[in-house]
């Protein structure tokens, strides 16, 4: 209970979706380093794969399962081979997601522009959390975390399919606790702001050739609007992940912990 | 251990959230400079955390007081060398009176503890986080600021107004390196509240078991959280955990109300 020096995570096992370079690898390196056992899975091998090995060779126990959560079928896979592998699940943590292509603009769109952020981001999270809240009751609970995003109260323009579908997704986390807390399930968003990493280096060389300025001026701009003064790193947001994900939070259900430099307050 | 070497400051010591706040963090490695009016509780408590191994200053402290407030932040000082968490706890409870029967005076009793002694402590603590260059303040709010309720109007204020005073500090503070963060508790399950449904019990015949479930009943996880599981969002916030974490305000309430 994050009392003693005792890991957070002993005897659990988390799954984790969309783990590639970026905060999904960051988050199972943290749950694997709680103690949990850690089924980790993307749409390629050549994303968690590495992930995989990384855990194992820091002393963790881990195992990787491709799946593309629009696909049904592929999400009952990824849940039966989790069982398969390590007997139950206790923590989902839903961190796989789709942009559409931000650098168009509303005005004039295709609104089958906004199909693929909501089949993934909101529909294919649903499916998996709902093929998995079965083992979570036969466990006599568990938890799940959405990882959302600062987009959901604070949009940028350009981004209004994956906001919009992360938005979605935050009601959808409330009516889940509601839902399934009963079964000692929680349900709870992190929404991390910017992420130190190569889709943000992207997105500030986009900006910056808008703008033509230098991409280092977008970033510095960023990080003196943030009251920390910088842009936080996976690594940094994982542990909020944690956190909600463990028996520290058992009493939190329903909220969304936002991680982002102090950029918006709530 | 979350806070290992950290040298925190707990106000608003009694038997309640502030004993668990400073029990949690003396078993996650903390030395401990608590306050409370009340000189009992803070010798108990005292005890209870050397008890665990921690070093441990009891300062008696009306956080109304300025001077008192000083003493306690240099007591940290004084035994530690500095001060890396504050947890604002102490509180004073509402006149639970209708407002338009209530003397004005009782509010600004309550808004004078909750929000003017919370930042007369937090303003005494600046100066040495500042210095160091990193420090966490934890202020504990309420769900009244959620779920406004008849006859708790001046606690309502008082904490609504604490809580926009610590997204104020989170940005003014942030470029030092101080993060300020919120935690929102609801209905806790401890001494407090047990004594109340016991009370009740007496006064209305309303069974603790009958006053427990009806409360609970609200919750989604169908349980009056334990004052130890607000305590842990405060360790969480206290330690590395939630570094990138700042003006965001976390409810501890099992479901009732989602933020």
């Amino acid at each position: 209970m994050g009392s003693t020096t005792k890991k957070l995570l002993i005897d659990q096992v988390a799954m984790v979706s969309g783990v590639g370079p970026g905060l999904g690898r960051a988050i199972a390196l943290a749950l694997a380093a709680e103690g949990a056992a850690v089924v980790v899975s993307a749409r390629n091998k050549t994303s968690w794969e590495p992930v995989v090995a990384e855990i194992r060779a820091a002393g963790g126990v881990a195992v990787g399962c491709n799946s593309d959560i629009s696909d049904s079928k592929q999400v009952g896979h990824l849940v039966h081979f989790a069982v398969q592998e390590f007997g139950g699940i206790d923590v989902l943590v839903n961190n796989a997601f789709t942009e559409e292509d931000w650098r168009d603009p509303f005005t004039g769109f295709d609104p089958e522009r906004w199909r693929a952020p909501i089949a993934v981001n909101l529909m294919g999270t649903l499916a998996l959390s709902q093929a998995v809240v079965p083992h979570l009751k036969s466990r006599g609970g568990g938890a799940i975390v959405m990882v959302t995003t600062l987009s959901v109260k604070n949009p940028v323009p350009l981004l209004a399919g994956y906001a919009t579908s992360k938005g979605a997704l935050t009601t959808a986390a409330q009516v889940l606790a509601k839902e399934l807390g009963h079964h000692h399930i929680r349900v709870n968003c992190v929404a991390p702001g910017h992420i130190d990493g190569g889709s943000l280096n992207e997105y500030f060389a986009f900006v910056g050739a808008q703008r033509a300025v230098d991409p280092a001026v977008v970033a510095g701009e960023v990080k003196s609007q943030n009251p920390l003064g910088r842009i936080a790193t996976p690594a940094e947001i994982a542990p909020a992940v944690v956190f909600l994900a463990s028996p520290m939070a058992r009493m939190i259900t329903g909220q969304t912990l936002n991680v982002n430099c102090g950029r918006t307050l709530g | 251990m979350l806070l290992e070497g950290k040298r925190c400051i707990v106000s608003g010591i009694g038997p309640g959230l502030g004993r668990e706040i400073a029990l949690l963090f003396a078993r996650n490695g903390a030395d401990l400079a608590i306050g409370a009016r009340t000189e009992s509780y803070l010798n108990e408590v005292a005890q209870e955390v050397e008890a665990l191994g921690q070093k441990v200053v009891a300062i008696p402290t009306d956080i109304t007081n300025s001077e008192q407030c000083d003493a306690l932040a240099a007591g940290c000082v004084d035994a530690f060398g500095g001060i890396d968490v504050v947890v604002h706890n102490a509180f004073a409870p509402d006149a639970f009176q209708m407002f338009e029967d209530v003397d004005l005076d009782a509010w600004r009793h309550i808004v004078d503890v909750n929000l003017f002694g919370t930042l007369q402590l937090t303003k005494s603590i600046i100066p040495t986080m500042k210095k160091q260059g990193s420090g966490s303040m934890v202020f504990v709010n309420s769900m009244i600021v959620r779920k406004i309720l008849p006859l708790q109007g001046g606690y309502a204020v008082s904490k609504a107004a604490l809580m926009t005073a610590a997204q104020v500090l989170a940005k003014e503070l942030g470029p030092y390196g101080i993060r300020v963060n919120s935690i929102v508790p609801g209905w806790m399950w401890g001494p407090s509240v047990e004594g109340y449904f016991k009370m009740m019990e007496k006064q209305t015949g309303k069974t603790v078991k009958a006053s427990y479930d009806e409360i609970a009943s609200a919750m989604p996880l169908g349980e009056i959280p334990p004052d130890e599981d607000c305590a842990n969002a405060a360790l969480f916030f206290a330690s590395e955990m939630s570094r990138v974490i700042t003006g965001q305000a976390l409810d501890v309430n099992g479901g009732e109300v989602f933020h």
